[in-house]
C-alpha cells in the first residue's frame, strides 16, 4: 500500500521557507493596517541606513596626517578586537537550543522520511544566513560609510586599506559560520534528554563560564595596572587568549596576512576557519539522531519565548516561565490575591495580581529609574537655586517617568487584555466599562512608584514636600491619559504578531501621548505663572487627565466592541 | 504493521514510557488508552519517530524508526492531538508539502480534489492555514496523513474539536483504511468510541502498559464479565483516578 519515492531531498524545506515568505508578504498587502506597517517599517529601515551612509561626510580624519603605516601589531589587535567581541557574544549562545523549530516542525516535519541530516543542514543554512543578513544588509546600503571608515583611516596607504576591506569582508561571514556550526554541534550534545547531557552541559558551562571571566578579569586588571594603548596590544597578543578565541585568532590572521605580505598567514587563517567549520558539522552531522528528539521535547520553549520577546508579550514569556516550572506564587500576590472585590473592581484586582506576577521586573525597573531620576536632580541642582525651582524641575522629571512607566508597561498589558477579549466580553459590563477600568488598574504601579519618590523627596528635601505631595496627584494622573492612548492605539492596531504594526502603532502613540497630554500640561503652566501652590495646580491637571482618559476610553471602548481576534 | 518491543522513553529522573512493548497487524486498529500523563502521547510521539526512544525499538513495516529512518516513515503517518500546521501555508501548499516530504506529488496530484472534497477543504483550498477554524484545521491534518498511502497510521486524539459529522465520516475513514490493510494505531480518551473503532485495546498507567486484548479478553482476565470497557479502564486505573 505505501509508496514512497526514495530519497526525499531539501526540495520540500525550500518550498516551505519560499511559500512562507511569499504567502507573509501577500497577507501584508492585504490589510489597509498591515501594509501600513509594512511601508512604515520598511521606510524606516531604508531611512535609518541611507542616513548612515550620508553621516560619513563629517567624520573627523584624526587618521589622515598619519605618516607612518601603524604598526602591524595595532592593526592585529584592533582586527582581534573587533572579531573577539563578536565571537564572545556568540561564544555566550553556544549551549542555547539551536535549530529554532516549531510546533509544526515536529508534527508535521518530523513525521515525514525527509532526513534528519538535510533538516540539520538546512537550519544551519538558514541560522547563518540570518546570522549574516543583517551585516549584509548593512553592506548593501551602509557598505559605503564603512570602506570610507576604512580609507579614512587608511587614507595615505590605499592599497593597504582595500585590502583589510576585502580580507576583512571574507574572513567576517567565515567566523561566523565557524561560531554557528560549532554551535549547533555543542547544543545538540548539552541538550540530550539524557541524565549525562546536564552532566555536560553544566561541564561545558562552566567552563566557558570561567574561562571567558578569567580572560576578562586579565584584560581589566592588566589595563588598570597600565592603561596604555601598548599594554593593550601586548595582552590582546596572549597566545592563551588567541586559542581561547580561535575563530577570532584565525580571521584576524586572515586580514593581517595579506597586509604584512604573509600569504601563509592568510591560508593558516582561511584553513582554521575552514577546519573549526568542518568541526562544527561534524559534531552536529554525528549527533543527528538527537535532534528532533530535543526539538520535540524542549524546543517550544525556547522558541516560543524567542517570538514572545520579539512581540513583547512579557505577560506571556512569565506563562511560560510558570510552564517551565521557574516562577513561584509570592506571599505578597497571594495576600492580594484574597482580596473581595465586586463588579468592575475585579477587574482592577485581577490586574494588579497580574501586573505583580507578569511585570515585577518591569515594576522594579521604572520604580528605580522613576526616583533616580527624581532625587538625583535634588542633589545635583545648586544649591542657590530656588526651592520653587528644583520643585518644577521634580516635577519635569517625574512627568518623564510616568512618560516611561506608561509608555513601556501599558502596551504589553493591552496585549494580553487582546488575548483574553474571549474572557472579558461576556462579562456584565459595557465595552466602555472594561476598557475604562483595565486602563485605570494599569495605574496601580505609577502610585506605588509615585508613592516611593514622594517618601523619599519628603525625607530628602522636607523643603519639596509640596511638591513631592503635588507629584504623587500628577504623576499617577498622566499615567492614566498615556494608558489611554495606548489602549487606543492598541486597538486600532492589534495584530501583535505583525512586526511592521508594532512599529507603526509606536509611532502613532508617541504622537497621540503628546497631543493628550498638551491640555493638562497648559493648564499647569498657566496656574505656574499665576504662582499658585504645586497641590492646588495639581488638582485641575488631574482632573483634566482624567477627563481626557475617560474620552479616550470611549473611543477604545467602541473599537473594542467590534473586536474580533480572529480578523 | 507497527512492532513496538521493551520501548523506554525517560526525561532525566522522568519515565514517561516504561517497558511497552505490543504489535499491531496490517488490517487492525488498535487503541491506546490510560489517564492524563500516562504517557500516550510520548508513546505515540516514540512510535511517529519524533521523539527518540531511550530504550527498546520501535518497527514499522519491519524498519527501525530509528536507525532507518526513511523508510520507516515512509509508510507511516501521524495525526496530533492539537495540530500544529504552517499558519502561513495555504491548504493546497501545505499538503503539497506533505507530499514533498514523502516523494508522492503523483499521488498527490491523482487523488487530490477526492481528498480536498472528503475533508471539505475544497473551498478553503487557498485559504491560508491561519485562517482556519479548528475543526477545519483537525480536517486538515487527518488529510495530510491520508496524502501519501500511509500503511501505519497513528492518531493522538483524532476525534476532539471535530463536529459530530466530521467525527463521523473519519471513523468511517479510519475503518476504510483498516479495510484497505493498514495497521492503526489510536490514542483516546472517548471509551465508547474505542470499544467500538478499535479491535483491541491497550491500557496504560504511568507509563507501564497494565491490560492488553479485546473487550472479551480483558472481561476474562479482568474477572468483570458483562462489563463496558469504561468500567473496566476505570476500575483498572482506580488509584489513578482517586489520587487526582
Amino acid at each position: 500500500m505505501s509508496r514512497v519515492q526514495s530519497s526525499p531531498s531539501i526540495r520540500p524545506l525550500l518550498f516551505l521557507l519560499t511559500r512562507i515568505i511569499f504567502n507573509g508578504v501577500k497577507r501584508a498587502l492585504t490589510s489597509g493596517r498591515r501594509l501600513i506597517g509594512l511601508v512604515f517599517a520598511v521606510g524606516y529601515y531604508l531611512w535609518f541606513l541611507m542616513r548612515g551612509s550620508g553621516g560619513t561626510k563629517g567624520l573627523p580624519l584624526r587618521f589622515t596626517h598619519m605618516m607612518n603605516f601603524p604598526l602591524m601589531s595595532t592593526v592585529d589587535a584592533i582586527c582581534f578586537s573587533a572579531f573577539g567581541a563578536v565571537s564572545l557574544m556568540l561564544m555566550g549562545s553556544l549551549m542555547n537550543q539551536r535549530g529554532s523549530f516549531r510546533p509544526p516542525d515536529v508534527d508535521v516535519l518530523f513525521a515525514t522520511p525527509v532526513n534528519p541530516r538535510v533538516v540539520l543542514v538546512f537550519r544551519i543554512v538558514r541560522e547563518y544566513l540570518m546570522s549574516v543578513f543583517y551585516p549584509l544588509f548593512l553592506g548593501v546600503f551602509g557598505g559605503r560609510s564603512l570602506f570610507i571608515g576604512i580609507q579614512t583611516f587608511f587614507r595615505s596607504f590605499p592599497e593597504q586599506g582595500a585590502i583589510v576591506g576585502r580580507t576583512a569582508a571574507i574572513a567576517w561571514p567565515l567566523m561566523i559560520l565557524a561560531w554557528i556550526s560549532l554551535g549547533f554541534g555543542v547544543s545538540i550534545f548539552v541538550n540530550r534528554s539524557d541524565l549525562q547531557s546536564d552532566r555536560n552541559k553544566k561541564i561545558i558551562g562552566w567552563s566557558i563560564g570561567t574561562a571567558v571571566a578569567v580572560l576578562i578579569a586579565y584584560v581589566a586588571i592588566s589595563l588598570k595596572l597600565d592603561p596604555t594603548w601598548d599594554r593593550y596590544v601586548e595582552v590582546v597578543s596572549n597566545p592563551l587568549i588567541r586559542i581561547l578565541i580561535a575563530p577570532a585568532t584565525a580571521a584576524s590572521a586572515m586580514v593581517i596576512g595579506p597586509l604584512s605580505n604573509s600569504y601563509l598567514m592568510l591560508f593558516a587563517g582561511l584553513i582554521g576557519l575552514v577546519l573549526l567549520t568542518v568541526l562544527g558539522f561534524a559534531m552536529s552531522m554525528s549527533q543527528v539522531e538527537f535532534l528532533y528528539d530535543q526539538a520535540a521535547a524542549r524546543g517550544f520553549g525556547s522558541s516560543e519565548m524567542r517570538s514572545l520577546q520579539k512581540s513583547g508579550d512579557y505577560y506571556s514569556m512569565r506563562a511560560e516561565n510558570a510552564r517551565q516550572g521557574k516562577m513561584r506564587i509570592g506571599r505578597v500576590t497571594r495576600w492580594v490575591g484574597r482580596w473581595k472585590m465586586q463588579g468592575p473592581l475585579a477587574l482592577m484586582w485581577k490586574e494588579t495580581i497580574l501586573q505583580m506576577r507578569g511585570a515585577t521586573f518591569q515594576i522594579s525597573f521604572f520604580a528605580m529609574m522613576a526616583a533616580f531620576l527624581s532625587w538625583v536632580p535634588i542633589w545635583v541642582v545648586h544649591p542657590s537655586s530656588t526651592i520653587d525651582r528644583i520643585g518644577h524641575i521634580y516635577l519635569i522629571l517625574q512627568g518623564v517617568s510616568a512618560f516611561f512607566i506608561g509608555f513601556g508597561g501599558s502596551q504589553m498589558a493591552f496585549i494580553e487584555m487582546l488575548k483574553r477579549v474571549d474572557l472579558n466580553k461576556p462579562l456584565p459590563f459595557s465595552s466602555t466599562a472594561i476598557t475604562f477600568w483595565e486602563t485605570a488598574a494599569r495605574v496601580t504601579p505609577s502610585i506605588f512608584i509615585s508613592l516611593i519618590c514622594t517618601v523619599g523627596t519628603c525625607l530628602i528635601r522636607p523643603e519639596l514636600a509640596l511638591y513631592a505631595f503635588a507629584g504623587l496627584i500628577m504623576m499617577p494622573s498622566a499615567t492614566l491619559v498615556i494608558n489611554s492612548m495606548s489602549l487606543l492605539t492598541t486597538v486600532l492596531f492589534p495584530d501583535y504578531d505583525d512586526p511592521s504594526q508594532r512599529g507603526f502603532r509606536g509611532l502613532v502613540q508617541i504622537l497621540g501621548i503628546a497631543i493628550a497630554m498638551l491640555p493638562g500640561l497648559g493648564i499647569a503652566l498657566a496656574l505656574i505663572v499665576a504662582q499658585l501652590s504645586p497641590v492646588v495646580i495639581s488638582v485641575p491637571y488631574a482632573a483634566v487627565n482624567i477627563g481626557i482618559s475617560i474620552v479616550l476610553c470611549q473611543v477604545a471602548g467602541g473599537l473594542y466592541a467590534n473586536f474580533n481576534p480572529s480578523e | 504493521m507497527l512492532q513496538v518491543v521493551n520501548l523506554v522513553k525517560q526525561y532525566k529522573k522522568f519515565r514517561a514510557v516504561d517497558d511497552l512493548s505490543f504489535t499491531i497487524q496490517p488490517g487492525e486498529i488498535v487503541g491506546l488508552l490510560g489517564p492524563n500523563g500516562a504517557g500516550k502521547t510520548t508513546a505515540l510521539r516514540c512510535c511517529a519517530g519524533i521523539l527518540r526512544p531511550t530504550a527498546g525499538t520501535v518497527l514499522i513495516n519491519g524498519h527501525d524508526v530509528v536507525t532507518d529512518q526513511a523508510r520507516a516513515k515512509g509508510g507511516l503517518a501521524f495525526v496530533p492531538e492539537v495540530p500544529s500546521l504552517y499558519e502561513l501555508l495555504t491548504v493546497e501548499e501545505h499538503l503539497r508539502f506533505v507530499a514533498m516530504c514523502f516523494g508522492t506529488l503523483d499521488v498527490y496530484e491523482a487523488k487530490r480534489h477526492d481528498l480536498l472534497d472528503r475533508y471539505d477543504l475544497t473551498e478553503k483550498c487557498d485559504a491560508l492555514v491561519a485562517t482556519l477554524s479548528k475543526g477545519m484545521r483537525q480536517k486538515l491534518s487527518v488529510a495530510c496523513a491520508m496524502v501519501h498511502n500511509a500503511n501505519v497510521l497513528l492518531f493522538d486524539e483524532p476525534l476532539i474539536g471535530i463536529d459530530p459529522a466530521g467525527a463521523r465520516e473519519l471513523k468511517d475513514e479510519i475503518a476504510r483504511t483498516r479495510e484497505a490493510g493498514a495497521a492503526i494505531f489510536i490514542s483516546t480518551h472517548l471509551l465508547d468510541t474505542a470499544e467500538k473503532l478499535c479491535d483491541r485495546v491497550i491500557i496504560v498507567r504511568r507509563g507501564k502498559k497494565v491490560a492488553e486484548g479485546t473487550l472479551e479478553e480483558l472481561q476474562h482476565v479482568f474477572g468483570r464479565e458483562g462489563q463496558s470497557l469504561e468500567e473496566i479502564f476505570l476500575a483498572i486505573t482506580e488509584d489513578e483516578q482517586s489520587s487526582k
